[in-house]
């Protein structure tokens, strides 16, 4: 090793010990600021599936009137302004917008909430991408759709960040340049359908 | 004279590693998540558990390097052996990206006040880290070797 090589025996033991103790501390200043930061790296967490079922079920609301987009979607031109490549801004879209485009078949929906949730219901026509899906996964994805595609991405509601950490990953990792997110989420799906089966 | 010359050299190479270290920690600690992002973007065949553990815990260790170096004695000289390990990871790194043609911001250091234009994309291009890493990795290998093994009434904290 380097610190070995370079001064002999008794610098190695003298810099050693700091170099692991700069090690630790960098761990546990990483760790601790990390799970204060708002913009942390996020592991998998199994308990958002706790979150989803607010304000009812999911699986007791109607299916909706919205025809199943087959995914691939087709490339399709987008009237989605581009994001910028330094600080991608990710267009903000709500359900009606989504339904409609939905249903002209001019977006992929992607759900980015957990597989086991998005098994127990989601947005008919919407396909399961976990935000917390390890980055090989993403680049498989990539290889699925052109790069014109255009996503919307959704999580359970207003109160999760999954559907905007998934849209970064998209436009990051996948290179998908026309990625907008819903917001309001299924919990918003939830509600309007709801209001529309009365 | 020539000692005083050479001195006066390590010592400006080693308040420029510092300050490199702070500004490209203090950049991903900023935004930690995008961090993880840009390294996932490097394709490197590693498990997605220790890219996090590199998001979270690589700009830390920059941080503290960087404030290190500007310290004397024995910590200077482990900071200086994280300093050189972490630019040589760079160096292979961004070379692995270079050679595979990835076209990947390098996401190294925030250089947001350059625009978005064509200045910006140089430097934030994995050929020109490359570079970098290479010119910052060779600086704190001088600087490791010719830096004392323990703390020196003269060239003590500067």
């Amino acid at each position: 090793m380097l610190f070995m090589n370079a001064t002999g025996l008794d610098s190695k033991t003298s810099v050693a010990r700091p170099a692991i103790g700069i090690l630790l501390a960098a761990v546990v200043l990483g760790v601790a600021y990390n799970s204060f930061s708002p913009l942390g790296v996020r592991a998998p967490r199994p308990e958002e599936t706790s979150t989803v079922s607010a304000p009812s079920p999911a699986a007791t609301i109607p299916s909706p009137p919205v025809p199943v987009a087959p995914p691939p979607a087709p490339a399709v031109p987008a009237p989605i302004p581009t994001p910028a490549v330094a600080q991608p801004q990710f267009p903000e879209l709500k359900w009606a917008e989504v339904k409609t485009l939905l249903a002209q078949n001019k977006i992929v929906l992607v759900d980015a909430r957990l597989k086991a949730t998005y098994d127990i219901s989601h947005i008919p026509g919407a396909i399961s991408l976990p935000a917390t899906s390890p980055a090989v996964e993403l680049q498989a994805f990539a290889t699925k759709y052109p790069k014109d595609t255009r996503f919307v991405t959704y999580c359970s509601s207003e109160s999760c960040d999954m559907s905007l950490t998934l849209a970064q990953s998209l436009y990051k990792i996948c290179g998908y340049t026309n990625v907008s997110h819903m917001p309001g989420g299924f919990v918003e799906y939830q509600t309007a359908e709801a209001a529309n089966a009365k | 004279m020539k000692v005083s010359v050479e001195l006066n050299l390590r010592n400006l190479l080693r308040w420029f590693l510092a300050l490199v270290l702070v500004w490209a920690a203090l950049s991903k600690i900023a935004n930690l998540h995008e961090f993880y992002l840009n390294i996932a973007a490097y394709q490197l065949p590693l498990p997605d558990a220790l890219l996090r553990l590199t998001a979270i815990v690589l700009p830390w260790l920059e941080l503290l390097c960087g404030g290190l170096l500007c310290l004397g004695g024995v910590t200077r000289r482990a900071a200086l052996f994280w300093t050189a390990l972490l630019f040589a990871i760079f160096v292979l790194a961004t070379g692995q990206a270079w050679v595979r043609g990835l076209d990947i911001s390098c996401g190294c250091l925030k250089l947001d006040f350059l625009g978005d234009g064509a200045l910006a994309k140089f430097l934030e291009s994995v050929k020109f880290a490359f570079f970098r890493a290479l010119f910052l990795l060779a600086a704190s290998l001088y600087v490791f070797r010719s830096a004392p093994a323990t703390a020196h009434p003269t060239t003590g904290p500067t």
